[in-house]
């Protein structure tokens, strides 16, 4: 890369670079660094595009935890069933930065059986 | 999300059967998103194409036969990134229509639509008379082109992320 095309695109990456800071889709709107693990029952449950999500109650706290896309879930063996309101679930996520009751899910464990997500 | 409802055209989209589909179709949904970027794909690479040369790259290509052969593949890609960008919208539509980045990236679109009709109503009806060399007014175009198809990308992109 000559130079003037190099500095272009490092003040395209730098100008780029706040936007991950507030991602909501993807990882960057999460914070890694407050992981945790529930466990609950599922009470309402979406497997639907662009993720799919479920709704529990943990603790007295309400709870959106946002999934996979569909087509993955199905991929690694989490079917809609599986996932369905009723049924109980572990998930080990993190909790988004600005939203107080969402949080991304990187594997759960149903039926004793883990299934990554990420 | 949800403090404030969306117009009910946008809620009526997306609960209609097509809305469904988008949704509940495991593999639609990623089929329709690679079309979109196809579609875009072609469009904006077509554009940039021909702006830069409008702009003085490529001065040993001709003017008339590279516009006769990149307009008619930008017009493709608009066709198909706007039908594959509406059947995306439908999936979510009422939360999408609220989202900044969606807004700002409607307003980019139109407003490179209105340069295309300015550059080809104004500078562009005398292409043959060019002689290789676009005057002032279509290298403007072009560069405004050029920038505002780019940042419609970015504000597509960005849609996830807001």
């Amino acid at each position: 890369m000559t130079s003037i095309t190099r500095r272009l695109f490092l003040s395209l990456a730098a100008s780029l670079a706040p936007a991950s800071a507030i991602a909501h889709h993807g990882w960057g709107g999460y914070d890694t660094s407050k992981s945790f693990t529930v466990t609950g029952k599922i009470l309402k449950s979406a497997f639907e595009n662009p993720h799919c999500e479920i709704e529990m109650e943990v603790e007295g706290k309400h709870w959106h935890f946002v999934l996979a896309p569909p087509s993955r879930m199905l991929a690694r063996g989490a079917t809609a069933d599986l996932i369905a309101p009723g049924k109980t679930c572990t998930v080990f996520g993190y909790p988004h930065t600005s939203k107080p009751d969402e949080a991304r899910i990187e594997y759960i464990v149903l039926d004793g059986k883990r299934i990554e997500l990420r | 999300m949800e403090h404030q409802a969306a117009p009910s055209i946008f809620l009526t989209l997306q609960e209609s059967a097509l809305g469904h589909v988008m949704r509940s179709s495991p593999s639609l949904y990623p089929a329709v998103e690679i079309l979109h970027i196809i579609g875009f794909v072609v469009l904006v690479g077509s554009i940039l194409a021909l702006d830069l040369r409008l702009l003085g790259l490529g001065r040993a290509i001709a003017i008339p036969p590279m516009a006769q052969l990149l307009l008619p593949l930008s017009r493709a890609g608009f066709l198909l990134a706007i039908s594959m960008g509406f059947l995306l919208f439908s999936a979510d539509a009422s939360h999408v229509v609220k989202n900044p980045a969606f807004q700002a990236k409607l307003l980019l679109i139109a407003a490179a639509l209105a340069n295309v009709v300015i550059a080809h109503s104004g500078p562009w009806r005398h292409v043959e008379s060019w002689h290789d060399k676009a005057p002032g007014a279509a290298k403007a175009t072009a560069l405004i082109s050029l920038v505002l198809w780019l940042c419609a990308i970015c504000a597509g992109r960005l849609i996830a992320y807001l």
